[in-house]
Parts: C-alpha cells; structure tokens; sequence
C-alpha cells in the first residue's frame, strides 16, 4: 500500500514537471501572425467537415497564387463555432478570416468585429459577377462587410421505388402547388398503409417561407420593427401545408417532431420531402436510397416560382493583425478560379454565377439543376439581429395549428403579439 | 474508545492552544492548493458573472450597466417561472429514485455472487455511452409509431401512446432518462463507501444473529449515510442543472416543449443563441440560489441523519 | 446454505434483468458502427447489421490522426486525474479532520462553484488563460480542471466516516499532521480515491467544450472536439458518430474494468477500521 502510494506520488511529480514542460513548449503570448519564413499568417476558421476537401483545395490554390501570405485552417463543428468565434473575439484573436452566416450578420456588426471591405469589393468584379441578393446579404447601409460563398436552395426530392410501387408517375419540374397536391391525393391511395406521400413539419426556410413569400406574404418589415403573420397571404402561405396534413397527406406535426421528415424519406416512410441543396452529400452517402431517388423543382404557388436562398459569406476580423491580407484573401475566395474549386467538388454551389452550374455537373444521376434553375427569383431569409428568438417563438407558436390545438387565425395573432413585443422591447 | 477521548482531553490547555495553531496553520496549507485554484478559474468568473447580471452584455461580452432590468425582467418572465416548475419537478422526482436505485444496486453489487467485475462493468456502460447515441437510442424506444415500447404494449394487447410529444408524459420519459444515465456511477461511488465499511461490524452482528437484511439497515446504511449524503447533494444540484437530454430531444416544435423545457436551457439559449448574456447571467444567478437555499438546509439537516464516525 | 443458494440466485435474477436495459444503448452504439450510412438509417431499425462493415472506422482512421490524438488524451488525463487527486485528497482531510477559522464558510464558498451551469466559467477561464499566454498548450487545456470542489467534497465524506480515535493516537505517538494525513488516512480512504480516479478520469478523458476553445492546433486536439469534427453541420453520418464513440469508449472501459478490481482489493485491507 505504502509503496503504491510513493508510486502514486511520484507519477504526480512527473507529471507535474510533464505538464511544464509541455507548457514551456506551448504558443506564449499573442501570436504576430508571421511564419519562421516571414510569410504572413492568416487564419480561417469554417464550421462544415463535408466542405473540408473543398476549403483546402481553396486554400493549395490561394497560397500558390502569391508568395506573401499562407492561411491556417480551423475546423469547428457548427455547433460550437459561434460560441467559440464569440469567445476567441472576446480575446480579441478570432480567425482572421471566417465563414458567417446572415443569422449571425446582423450581431456581429453590431459587436463591431466585421471589417467594411467595401473599396475592396469594388476593385474587384465582385458586384458583376453574383447575384445581388446573394451580395445583399451582407450589405448594411450601403457597405459590403462579406464575400459572398455559396447558396442554398430547396428541391423536391421523390423515391422512385416508392412511386412505381404505386404505379403513379414521377414529379416533374413544371409542377404548381394544386399538381402537387393532387399528386399527393393519387399517392395517398395507391401507396400501402402506413407510408405517407409527404411530411410537412414546422419548418420554415424548406417549407412555409417559400410559399409564404411566393404568395406576396411577409413576415419581418423592412426596419425590423413589426412581423406580418396576420397578413392574410402570409397566413394562406402557411395554411396551405396544415391542409396536406389534414387530408392525410403527412404525418402529423408532432410525430414529424419526433422522426425528422428527412429520417422519414431515408427511412423510406414518405415518398417526396423537401431537402435543401446541403443534403445532397447525405443523400449520395446513403446507399440504401441514393440509387433510387431524384429531384425536381419545389412546385409552383399561384403561378410564382417558389423558393428561400440562404447563404454564407466570408468575412474579415476587425482586430485582425492582417487585416490587408485577410481582406485579400476573402475577396480571392470569391474569384472565378475559388468558387470553380468549391463548386467542382459537388457539396455546395457556389454563389458566383459562373459557377453555379458545377453543383449540377457533378452529380449526373440527379436532377441538381433542380435547385439553381430558379435561383435568381428565390427570396432570402428575413434576418435581424433578434431573429434567432423569433424563429424559435414562431416554431413553438405555429406549432399549436399544425397540431390543431387552434385556428391558424389565432395562433397567427398570438405569435404577432408576441414577436412584436419581442422586437421593439 | 472513551478511554482515547480522555487522555486527549487531559492534555493541559496551553499545550493545546499551540497545538491548535499549528493545527490551523496545517489546515490552511491542506485547503491551499484546491482553494487558491477553484478561486482563480472559478470563483472569480462567478463574481463576474454577478457584475454582467447587471449588465446588458452583447454576443461579444461588452457589457453596459443596466442596473437590476434583468431582475425585473426575470421577476416577470413567466417562462423562466414554468421552466422552474418543470425543473423543480424533475429535482423532487429523479433525486429519490435515483438515489434508492444507486443504493440497491451498489448492495446488490457488494454482495458475493460471481461474476460481480463484469456486472459492475456493464452497469457503468451508461455512463461512458456517447450522449448522442443514448438520446438516438431512447427516441426510438419511445418512438410513437415504431417504437419499441408501444410494440410490446400493444403485442400485450394495450395501446400505443404518444410519449414524447404528450405534453403530460414527456417530462416523465426525460426522467427515465436521467436517472438510467445517473445511476452507473453514483453506484460506484456507493460501493466505495460500503467498502469502507469495517467488516468487524458484519462479523460481530453476524455472531449476534443478524441476518442479511438487518445488517443492511443497521449497519450499511448508517455508516453509509456520509456517502449517501453526497450522493444526495451531488444528485440534486445535477437535476436542477438538467439540460442535455432535453435540448437534444426536445424541440420548439413539439407541442411538449413548454412542460420540458428547464431553468438552465433557457439559460442556454439566452447566452449562446439569443445574445442575452446578462439576462443569462441574472437566471444563472437565479439557479445558484435557489440551489444553495436547499444546499444551506441539506448541510444544517444532515446532523439528523448523517453519522460521522 | 441452500438458502443462501436461492438469495444469490434472486440478486442475479434482479441484476441480470437490469442488464438489459443499462447495455441496449451501448450495444446500440456497437452495432450501430458496423452498418452502412443507409441500413442506420431504415425504419424500422435493423437491429443487427446485415453486413458487418468496418468502413466507418477505416473512414475515421484516415480522417483523423488517431494516434496522436490518444496520445495527447491519455497525457492530458493522466496530468489532470493525478493532480486533481492528489490536490483534493489533500483539500478533502483539511476540510474534514482539522478545525480552522472559517473553515465551513471557505468550504460552503468552494461548494458554491458547484451550483452554477458551468458555461459561465468559461469565457472568463479563456481569457485567464489568454493573459498567461497559455492558449493552445497543454499547460492550458488541464490548468482550469486540476481544481475540482465535486473532489474535495467527495472525498472529505470518506474522511468524515473514518473514526477520530485513529488520528489521535497518532498525534500521542508524535506524528504531525502531514504524516497522519499521508501514512494513515490517505490508505483508508482508497475506495473513495478510486472512485474519484475513476469519474476524473473519464471527465477529462472525455472533456469537449474546453479543449475545443483553448486548443486550436490540429496537433494538440484531444478526443472530444476531434470527434465532434466527423460532424456536418446538416448531416449525420451515425455508423461514423457511433465508430468514433466506441474509439473513444474503450481505453475508459478497460480501466474501469482494471480499477473496479481495486475495490475488493480495498475490503481486504481497511480492516483497520473500528
């Protein structure tokens, strides 16, 4: 025993002379951004591991592109990066360069860590190459304070195994809403037992917003002091999902809360889903399904091409010790030869508009083209910099229509009530 | 043993003052290293934390003083009041039942049967299984449509129910939950206590008749009563902080969402997702006294039912 | 005897019918990592895989440095477990066999780390950290956590439990404090040490949030953040989640099982007690 605990006392010795040691050898004090050779040191931080390849391919090009700068990679799950960007810039040694999203745009201008890389953005040919809503995103009073990255858009995904069980032919990019929905009434009684045509779950980028939007609704004002949920077309534009799962087109809200919709077409349980372009890489990982499905476009509303575009941005850290060759760095990841690199590897499309078509071409087998044929009239996220709040107080609000505790009328005004106080407290 | 006690006590006075000073200055050098350190990495951070309560502090940790807003607003936010409700359902709930499962298993463990290695083993696997597998697990277990409680019930002939989006059961299945996960390891550190335990007492009441069940009550479970008091604190300060399971389980859009959510997810949310970390701050504050009220009554009351020595 | 025959078999019957449901999850897991992307996905669940496929841990081997990564786990763990130990078992005899001024209130003080979430530590431990010039070393991953008041308070319970005639006899023999502390108390309260061996031991070994804020290096990542890495942020591979789970899982399982051992061990010799 005795001699267990000498033992014990001397491993702690050891180890305690260990952790100085490898204390001695760790990064003392702030790091100056330079490398043994005299390049300078950027660093980038991003949050996605599907879009791993496609970063460092990025990166091999930046850095053979010039002899100044090499750029440090960070990889931070999604569900930590923000929590440990906001740390790190607390600190005031957050990533030089880092991927932001327009959820978070809004805040972290107002936290001031955003560099205006308006001048920037002008001597390049930024403006002319991407769409304006995509450049938009991260625009705030006439200045630019990231380069656009990528977008998503949503598609109508439909299991052909499913459908020829059935004996009921495929959807097709030219649908509207009322083809759809009779396609869903022809399913409904063709498939077996237990298996739904659709899922409509309360979700509101891949399913209400579109229609919403496409229905001349609205839902957050242009000064973010008011919400339009009692806005009878907003209304119809959410209504008009409810309906499918009182005709017994879906599961319902609560049973989708607990198998996702996505779960459910993988699982194959539904026979369409909507999904947006950042499942793809799932759906080509998931040999049971991949072989035996296809997209098509989200069905038209009242004639008008429906669909949300989200998308991510590079931006520049304001406390950054390189601002200037951060600020090169982001614009060059907006370049034709970047957003060719990114777009080749097939995870994401790429926000330039000469290089969206690469999503499409590098899965042949699917009907990609689905999610960037209509890409330019698809509407962007209604954001502000309490949006996070209000997208969880709508989901739990909405909900109670889905579930038919209540009217949609009520719950609508409920939720109006509620996001409104939220917004001017 | 009185015998012992007297001789201390005949010890002259003076000679015990200075004893008594070494004895203090001994105990302080004991207390030193841990104190010092919980003081600078965690001490320090909590009397921030006051100061931010008083602060509308941005994402970026900026504060601006807002004198006591966030109280008042706390005082008025009737979802931090049900949060609590639901948290302090959990608390009255999960700490009994766990700690009366804990203890049986950790006597059921002591006793001398084969095999007893691999069962102490498997029943620590929940506390090392990854959080994400265990909600994935228990989702489909109590999965409405394929789950594989509503299959055995209606194979017996009952009914399925809607477990976790029944507002009324939801809490319940998240209890479950907690106490199977809680479980593995306050067994251990049950068991230890029981080890402890002189098996001079077992032998002389063995002599005296005792049987297996007396010894357990007149025996282990006085002498134990040191651990099981730790057990019971630890226990409750982790159920008034529960979180993990619910957020991973429970979203907004389930209608169960409001009768699960609890104190430190809204915590949670307001700090990480919301940008509040002041608000977060006065609801953290919140939760710590509430928790040392009923701590400050658990250390005055354990002098009814604690034996030490 | 017989008796005695039927009473074990009843324990069994009890402990066997637990099993069940304490393992389900883990095996889970286990037969989770051998399926295809597609099978852990099917509803209904499979429950055994139809193939055993090993392409989820070949996929992680090569997306992460594994030995590296267990390297920089295991010292991490070792450096934290060891000292936390050593440190609390020292606060733990202070708090409970020695009266000094103010000794409750530092104690109930200590305590009150305990009551609060957690996450509030962390951005102020960052920049503590930050100012030592510690960020992305070893000395700064384990710093915060060689502090632990759970510690202290456990094993000042053990100590509590252990009669006071021990310690004055010793002092009557001549011996101060810390040799009462180390050559007697400290043997005694070994169940209590092993217990908290084990629960450090798995906390650091399996410590997320810290390391992921602290460590920004590839080289210095431990097993928690890289782990969290195999994760996109809208996709979920489960057969390579549940792979890197099992990874992670084992080294802690194998000392449990070592450890465990050290409890019988400790009934043989505590016969001291009195």
């Amino acid at each position: 025993m005795k001699k267990n605990l000498k033992k014990l006392v001397a491993l702690g010795l050891v180890a305690i002379m260990g952790a100085m040691m490898l204390a001695g050898c760790g990064n003392k004090g702030g790091d100056d951004g330079k490398t043994k050779d005299g390049k300078t040191k950027i660093v980038f931080g991003y949050w996605d591991k599907n879009q791993k390849v496609a970063m460092e391919k990025m990166v091999e090009a930046y850095e053979a592109s010039q002899d100044k700068v090499t750029v440090e990679l960070q990889l931070t799950p999604y569900g930590e990066y923000w929590k440990k960007l906001e740390t790190s810039a607390t600190g005031g040694n957050a990533p030089d360069v880092f991927w932001l999203n327009v959820l978070h745009m809004d805040s972290y201008l107002e936290g001031g860590i955003l560099v205006d890389i308006t001048d920037a953005v002008k001597a390049s040919d930024i403006n002319d190459a991407f769409s304006e809503v995509l450049v938009n995103n991260y625009v705030r009073d006439g200045k630019n304070y990231a380069v656009p990255k990528d977008f998503d858009t949503n598609a109508l995904w439909y299991n052909k195994e499913l459908f020829d069980q059935a004996g009921v032919a495929y959807p097709t990019d030219d649908m509207s809403y009322d083809d759809f929905v009779a396609l869903c009434a022809e399913l409904k009684e063709k498939l077996p037992e237990g298996i739904y045509p659709f899922a409509c779950p309360v979700d509101f980028q891949t399913w209400y917003y579109q229609t919403v939007y496409a229905n001349g609704g609205w839902i957050l004002n242009e000064d973010a002091t008011e919400t339009g949920y009692t806005d009878p077309k907003t209304m119809e534009g959410i209504q008009c999902w409810i309906d499918l799962i009182y005709a017994g087109y879906s599961p319902s809200a609560a049973a989708l809360t607990e198998t996702s919709a996505d779960a459910m077409f993988e699982g194959k349980q539904i026979a369409m889903n909507f999904a947006g372009s950042y499942m793809v890489p799932q759906y080509v990982q998931n040999d049971v399904i991949t072989d035996i499905i296809d997209c098509v476009e989200i069905p038209t509303f009242n004639g008008v091409e429906t669909n949300c575009i989200n998308g991510l941005g590079f931006a520049v850290y304001s406390k950054s010790k390189n601002i200037e060759a951060a600020t090169d760095f982001a614009i060059w990841m907006g370049s034709a030869e970047a957003q060719k690199i990114q777009g080749e590897t097939g995870v994401v499309i790429s926000a330039r508009n000469d290089a969206q078509e690469y999503f499409a071409a590098t899965q042949e087998k699917f009907n990609l083209a689905a999610y960037t044929n209509h890409a330019d009239k698809a509407y962007p996220l209604p954001v502000c910099s309490d949006v996070a709040p209000i997208y969880d107080l709508e989901a739990k609000t909405l909900q109670k229509a889905y579930n038919g505790e209540a009217p949609l009328k009520d719950v609508c005004e409920e939720l109006k009530a509620e996001a409104d106080a939220l917004l001017n407290k | 043993m009185a015998d012992k006690k007297a001789v201390v006590a005949n010890v002259p006075k003076k000679k015990a003052t200075s004893r008594e000073k070494k004895d203090w200055i001994a105990g302080y050098i004991f207390i030193a290293p841990v104190t010092i350190g919980l003081i600078i990495f965690y001490i320090w951070p909590f009397i921030q934390n006051i100061w931010f309560s008083f602060n509308d502090v941005n994402t970026f940790n900026v504060a601006t003083w807002c004198g006591i807003d966030n109280y008042k607003r706390l005082t008025g936010d009737t979802e931090v009041f049900n949060a609590f409700k639901n948290t302090l359902k959990y608390v009255i709930i999960t700490t009994p039942v766990g700690l009366f499962f804990s203890i049986l298993l950790a006597a059921l463990m002591n006793a001398k049967i084969k095999g007893k290695s691999i069962y102490r083993t498997l029943y620590f696997l929940p506390s090392v299984t990854m959080s994400a597998a265990v909600a994935m697990v228990w989702k489909w277990m109590y999965n409405d449509q394929m789950g594989i409680i509503n299959s055995l019930l209606r194979a017996l002939g009952g009914e399925g129910h809607n477990w976790m989006t029944d507002p009324k059961t939801a809490l319940y299945c998240i209890m479950v939950i907690g106490i199977w996960g809680g479980v593995g390891y306050n067994m251990i550190i049950l068991l230890a206590g029981i080890q402890g335990i002189s098996t001079s007492y077992y032998e002389a009441a063995s002599i005296d008749g005792a049987g297996p069940f007396a010894q357990f009550f007149k025996i282990t479970i006085p002498m134990l009563t040191p651990t099981i008091f730790f057990v019971l604190i630890t226990g409750l300060i982790g159920a008034f902080q529960v979180f993990d399971t619910v957020y991973m389980m429970i979203g907004a859009a389930n209608p169960a969402f409001e009768k699960t959510q609890t104190v430190v997810m809204m915590f949670y949310r307001a700090a990480f997702s919301y940008g509040e970390k002041g608000y977060a701050a006065a609801i953290s504050l919140f939760i710590f006294a509430v928790i040392m009220i009923v701590t400050v009554i658990q250390l005055i009351g354990q002098k009814k039912w604690v034996n030490y020595d | 005897m017989s008796g005695k025959k039927l009473q074990h078999l009843f324990v069994h019957l009890i402990l066997l019918s637990g099993v069940i449901f304490v393992v389900f999850p883990f095996a889970w897991m286990v037969l989770t990592s051998f399926k295809t992307p597609g099978e852990a996905m099917l509803i209904p669940p499979t429950i055994l895989p139809e193939n055993f496929i090993t392409d989820a841990y070949s996929e992680i081997l090569t997306a992460l440095p594994f030995a590296q990564i267990y390297m920089n786990t295991f010292v991490s763990a070792i450096i934290i477990t060891v000292i936390q130990v050593a440190l609390c078992s020292m606060a733990a005899y202070g708090f409970a066999r020695i009266d000094f001024p103010f000794k409750n209130g530092i104690f109930v003080l200590l305590l009150s780390v305990l009551m609060v979430p957690g996450q509030i530590f962390l951005i102020p431990q960052y920049l503590i950290i930050m100012n030592l010039g510690l960020l992305d070393s070893m000395m700064g991953l384990v710093l915060p956590n060689l502090f632990s008041a759970f510690g202290t308070f456990l094993l000042r319970q053990f100590f509590m439990s252990l009669p006071k005639e021990l310690e004055e006899a010793a002092i009557l023999d001549g011996c101060n404090r810390y040799q009462i502390f180390y050559r007697i108390m400290l043997p005694l309260v070994k169940p209590g040490i092993v217990s908290l061996v084990i629960f450090t031991a798995k906390f650091a070994w399996n410590n997320f949030l810290w390391p992921l804020l602290v460590n920004t290096s590839p080289d210095k990542m431990i097993l928690g953040p890289a782990l969290s890495s195999l994760q996109g942020q809208y996709t979920t591979q489960y057969p390579m989640q549940m792979a890197g789970a099992v990874m992670a899982v084992i080294p802690l399982i194998v000392l449990f099982f070592i450890f465990q051992k050290q409890f019988i061990e400790g009934v043989a010799q505590s016969g001291i007690k009195g």
